[in-house]
């Protein structure tokens, strides 16, 4: 199969003219450092552009950071695996951010506090603890959903140049492209990377229009249409409907993460505080609101045109990303758009592409590395040093940290081994700072009684978003409400598991607790009725033999004693090992809980434990 | 507002084009595909009508930018908000 990988990679289109665009574009962009150096010399020219930026070059540059190669690739497998129905995953947030721009909610209080980062914000209100407390959730939550950036972008690079997928062309590109982001951002901070986001703006939307253009071109408009009624129904449409993987849970979890996106998501964030006045923020967010929506819709119509070209025109493809064999594990659905569009466009428009590509993968980069870097040097280094280190210390220390952030990416894309969707993936690590963040900001921008309490309390409760990660949940799933607990294998044949049955249990007597504590309680975690034929079907089974090792698999189907699987991926069950079950649950609801835990918290906090001198919301 | 505004010209151009009953037959028939058709097309647009606005605006705004950084560097501007 990884050769196969490799000969569907090589197929492409990209040539010498292609490598020399690129190669040009990344010098340019590297020279624009050394040029604007001289002016990054204080903190708030570092950080903030001496927050001068005006209106359209806000829009350029909150565009280059919220459209990065990261976000092109995981729309673009929404749109592979979902089609048209993920476009409203961009439409919601095009909405939202429509909304933030006319009422300002939030990010105008923001920068009418003249602070640099959101935790330094919450010292103003909260005080010192919470800013640490904050910068900590901040960076961890921040760090953890930056982490697989870096992989996600080479796997692009790798798929459209021909790279070979197999070899070490992968670890190759993640140094090099971390290497070109860390050398510009390091050297000219926030003033090289607005200018090089400008000019990362121009060139990615000429390439990502007529890349959508072409994409259209080569499978045809009614085709387009037409595949995915096929071949995925209603749901390819229709994000509520029932046989939809999103639903109205979904829906709703999207609407929360357009507010995220707009106001609490730091690098956002730091280019509205850069602006020059509140008036030029809102006008930068209400035309943003239109790159909020395209940032996810053109790329998940290359998804959606990669999806129809893999079943229509190249059946090399389908073999790869939809093997008719069971057995034949499917290649990673992330590389069906980048090897798509290798084969379409021409050469030297494919060069245009990749740069521009590039140019979404390094204006997201440069921001978040010197955002998250800023937020541990300004919100924990320097407060637990009680404000004594100056200027020169502080930039020196944030450069450093870009560093070691940078080498932290490397080490996390190649060793996580999650399999959810990036998109969720991103969702669920960014909630463990922004479910608290929402009840602080929210909170002390609009409630007097919002006490430091409260905020910390709030604060550590996010952490438990870190329960919509796979792995987390693999690691815990005998805890998750509603899991089975070990029973022994007493048989098993082929892909089938026998162990002793499940029987139907009495049914409960109808009480008080029953109706109020118990099933309310329960209500977000599904409970199986493995006595029923199938009731464990889209379950999963973990599997741990005799000699300690695990492997798990989802049902296909069950009965009272037996559970089957399609394929067994580490090793053949025996007599003897153990076998448990649970039901993931999935990113979306575990965020929804986790806001609403984090809010009832904050609330219950603050009324329970206020502060001795309350604060004022809006002006303190 | 902007995005909103084009979708709604979309829909007069095509009420216009078609009689109000022929898009109501369209939406009944295709329902999300046909929401989806105009929302790919009126997000397209609109944003290539924004790409001009800010390549113009932002170059505008980066010769501003370096304008005033210069006159901070000059008047030695200490930083104040460390």
């Amino acid at each position: 199969m990884e050769s196969a990988l490799t000969n569907a990679t090589s197929q492409t289109n990209f040539g010498t003219i292609d490598w020399v665009i690129v190669a040009v574009y990344l010098l340019l962009s590297v020279s624009i450092a050394f040029f604007v150096k001289r002016y990054a010399g204080n903190m708030t020219n570092f950080v903030s552009a001496g927050r001068a930026v005006g209106t359209w070059l806000g829009v350029a540059t909150l565009t280059g950071t919220e459209m990065g190669l990261i976000t092109v690739m995981y729309s673009a497998q929404k749109g592979f695996t979902a089609g048209f129905a993920a476009f409203h995953i961009g439409v919601i947030a095009g909405v939202v951010a429509l909304l933030i721009g006319l009422t300002g909610f939030i990010v105008v209080r923001l920068r009418e506090h003249k602070v640099l980062t959101i935790p330094e914000y919450y010292e103003k209100r909260y005080g010192r603890r919470t800013r640490i407390l904050g910068g900590v959730m901040l960076a961890f939550g921040g760090l953890l959903n930056m982490g697989l950036f870096l992989k996600v972008g080479a796997m692009f690079i790798v798929g459209i140049t021909g790279m070979d997928p197999d070899g070490n062309a992968l670890k190759v590109v993640m140094v090099v492209l971390l290497a070109l982001v860390l050398v510009y951002t390091v050297i000219g901070g926030m003033i090289s990377v607005v200018i090089t986001d400008y000019i990362q703006f121009v060139i990615l939307s000429v390439g990502i229009l007529v890349a959508g253009w072409l994409a259209i071109e080569s499978v045809g408009w009614d085709n387009l249409f037409e595949t995915v009624r096929t071949h995925k129904g209603e749901a390819g449409f229709n994000p509520v409907a029932a046989e939809s993987s999103f639903g109205f849970e979904y829906v709703a979890w999207m609407f929360f993460l357009g507010i995220v996106n707009c106001a609490l998501w730091p690098t956002a964030v730091a280019r509205a505080l850069a602006m020059e006045s509140t008036a030029s923020l809102k006008r930068q967010y209400t035309w943003s609101s239109i790159s909020f929506a395209i940032r996810m819709i053109i790329p998940n119509l290359l998804g959606v045109c990669a999806f129809v070209f893999v079943m229509t025109k190249a059946p090399d493809l389908q073999q790869l990303f939809s093997p008719a064999d069971a057995d034949v594990e499917a290649v990673d659905n992330l590389y069906a758009m980048p090897i798509f569009l290798g084969r379409i466009l021409p050469a030297g428009l494919i060069g245009l592409i990749t740069a521009a590509m590039i140019a979404a993968f390094m204006s997201t980069h440069d921001g978040y590395l010197l955002c998250w870097s800023t937020v541990i040097t300004q919100d924990i280094i320097a407060p637990l040093f009680k404000e004594r280190l100056d200027n020169p210390t502080r930039i020196k220390i944030t450069r450093i940290l870009i560093v070691l952030i940078g080498l932290y990416i490397l080490y996390w894309g190649l060793f996580y081994t999650g399999e959810e969707d990036i998109w969720d993936y991103m969702a669920v690590t960014g909630a463990i700072y922004f479910t608290g963040a929402f009840s602080l900001l929210f909170g002390g921008l609009y409630w007097h009684r919002a006490s430091s309490t409260g905020a910390v309390l709030a604060l550590l409760v996010g952490v438990t978003a870190v329960f919509g990660l796979g792995p987390v949940q693999d690691y815990v799933h005998t805890y998750i409400p509603g899991s089975i607990a070990e029973r022994n294998i007493t048989a098993t044949d082929d892909e089938t598991i026998e162990f002793e049955a499940f029987k139907e249990p009495d049914e409960m007597e109808e009480s008080f607790y029953r109706d109020m504590v118990f099933d309310f309680v329960m209500t977000p975690f599904e409970q199986a009725k493995p006595w029923n034929r199938n009731g464990l079907e889209g379950w999963t089974a973990v599997v741990r033999g005799q000699t300690g090792q695990e492997q798990k698999v989802e049902v296909a189907s069950s009965w009272a004693g037996e559970a089957t699987a399609s394929a067994w991926p580490g090793f053949e069950p025996k007599a003897g090992d153990t076998v448990s079950f649970y039901k993931p649950v999935s990113s979306a609801r575990v965020g929804l809980m986790t806001i609403g835990f984090t809010l009832f918290v904050f609330i219950l906090g603050s009324l329970i434990f206020p502060d001795r001198k309350q604060k004022e919301a809006a002006n303190e | 507002m902007a995005g909103i505004t084009a979708i709604g010209v979309i829909m007069i151009f095509a009420i216009m084009d078609n009689g109000w009953p022929a898009v109501l037959r369209a939406v009944e028939k295709d329902g999300w595909e046909w929401v989806w058709k105009v929302t790919l097309i009126g997000t397209c647009g609109l944003f290539a009508l924004l790409s001009v606005l800010v390549t113009v605006g932002g170059a505008q705004d980066i010769r501003k930018l370096f304008r005033r950084l210069r006159e901070q560097e000059a008047s030695g501007n200490p930083d104040s908000d460390a």
